[in-house]
């Protein structure tokens, strides 16, 4: 009995710290990039359907250059994760530290009007805290901004 | 357990408790990592100095640590310096563990997972971290009866390639212009004013700040009166929207430089979804151009001028 307790003590501790490395409630400051690329947001169903073409046909070419298949590599990861189509803002955690982060269509409408030209008339910067969900290696999303602040600072852009 | 080992654990808890949670990394540096597309291939043990490529003989901290997670700071500490001299002195291992830095390389494993993360953000170009609010105020002070010197610079997404975007840049590609009279310069480029991406390539654009910014290639020529009156009086007026495509900050730059009488070459390139002028092209066609008269060119790089004279 004292064995089983202890076999399942530990079975709850191994999932929770998994759960805990997985999700995490990240406050930092949302970071602006003018030219991006993380993923197909935006494009039609035939930008899509060509896009997804592309990447087919990229990485089955042995000639393919390096740049274009790790684009699309990473692309296709994104879209096993369904994130292919969705948006993305950039966080700044600190230093010189930038974080994409993709989005619900729902949560990225509380932030796409924040303009990085507006922040830095006002002198001010968005502090976002939301949950943050790690789907893959460098690939992080989130469901839930819980708070958006305005907050005296300068809105830093492309560190 | 030897006090020191105990020390290095402390730091090591320390350090994978504040993964994931905005925290600057600190401490000592442990072990080095040998990474290919994202695949940890080797650790280092920098206290044994040994490498390893066999997963199974190692536990716990001596296995190295994810790296996917950690949080790069700027911010150097002091206590990792040794660990820098260390590879400093071998080439060879500093290529293996993308030691992308040569200097001020105050945390190896930051930066090893620097190189990797980097290649995770898919076709990044910077934006003005210094946005120009008023264009009128930002020119005021040149006197537009006389002439001045226009500097075009390129900073390529990698220096000396025409390649038009990257996975794994050194740097962000741009380009822009400096305008220099009598002790008073300014230097400014195009951008988006929100975001533009292959598949929302158009924007209203926006002018940003780009004294003291980094270039690979730059050419210079002595414009007329005549000339700097239409490019101020041109960027004050500016209406038309950013266009990935068809009118991105290469295009602003080329432009000017038409405009001035100067005409330069304008390579055209393909993106997804899309192509046109682009820094790395530009840059590597300006390389390769003849001459023209009463011009000069700087093809080793540097920073731009920065902004001078205050005329309020």
């Amino acid at each position: 009995m004292k064995n089983s307790l202890t076999f399942f003590i530990m079975i709850c501790f191994i999932f929770i710290s998994c759960q805990n490395k997985e999700n995490k409630k990240v406050k930092a400051d949302l970071t602006f990039r003018s030219v991006s690329f993380a993923s197909a947001y935006g494009a039609s169903d035939e930008e899509y359907n060509n896009l997804l073409r592309d990447i087919n046909k990229s990485l089955s070419e042995n000639n393919s250059n390096d740049d274009s298949k790790k684009l699309y590599q990473h692309f296709r990861k994104l879209k096993k994760l369904n994130l292919l189509k969705s948006p993305y803002i950039f966080l700044n955690l600190g230093g010189d530290s930038i974080m994409t982060v993709y989005l619900s269509e729902n949560e990225y409408n509380k932030v796409k009007s924040f303009r990085q030209v507006d922040l830095f008339k006002e002198h001010k910067k968005i502090v976002l805290e939301l949950d943050i969900e790690k789907k893959d290696i460098g690939i992080y999303y989130s469901n839930n901004i819980i708070k958006i602040s305005k907050v005296e600072g300068k809105s830093r852009s492309n560190i | 357990m030897l006090p020191m080992q105990i020390l290095i654990i402390y730091q090591l808890l320390h350090l994978l408790q504040d993964l994931f949670s905005q925290q600057i990394l600190s401490g000592i540096v442990i072990s080095g990592f040998d990474i290919s597309n994202g695949n940890i291939l080797g650790t280092f043990n920098f206290l044994t100095t040994s490498y390893s490529t066999d997963s199974e003989p190692c536990w716990g901290i001596t296995c190295g640590i994810t790296l996917s997670e950690v949080m790069i700071s700027s911010n150097a500490p002091s206590t990792s310096n040794w660990a820098y001299t260390y590879y400093a002195n071998n080439a060879n291992i500093m290529m293996n563990y993308q030691f992308v830095r040569s200097a001020n390389n105050y945390s190896s494993m930051g930066i090893a997972y620097a190189a990797y993360y980097n290649s995770l953000e898919a076709m990044v170009y910077e934006g003005p971290d210094k946005p120009i609010t008023s264009m009128a105020d930002y020119l005021k002070c040149f006197d537009i009866s006389k002439g001045a010197q226009l500097t075009i610079y390129v900073n390529q997404p990698i220096a000396n390639s025409n390649k038009a975007w990257t996975m794994t840049g050194d740097k962000a590609g741009h380009s822009f212009i400096g305008i220099t009279q009598n002790g008073v310069s300014r230097v400014w480029g195009l951008y988006p004013e929100t975001n533009a991406s292959p598949y929302n390539p158009n924007d209203p654009h926006a002018f940003g700040n780009n004294e003291g910014d980094s270039y690979d290639i730059s050419i210079s020529f002595v414009i007329n009166a005549s000339a700097l009156q239409s490019i101020t009086t041109n960027a004050i007026n500016y209406q038309k929207n950013y266009d990935l495509n068809s009118n991105n900050c290469t295009d602003y730059v080329l432009g000017i430089a038409g405009s001035s009488g100067l005409f330069l070459p304008d390579p055209q390139s393909t993106w997804p979804n899309g192509g046109g002028s682009n820094p790395g092209a530009f840059g590597e066609a300006l390389r390769q151009m003849s001459l023209p008269q009463e011009t000069t060119i700087d093809t080793d790089g540097g920073s731009a001028i920065n902004n001078n004279g205050n005329c309020n």
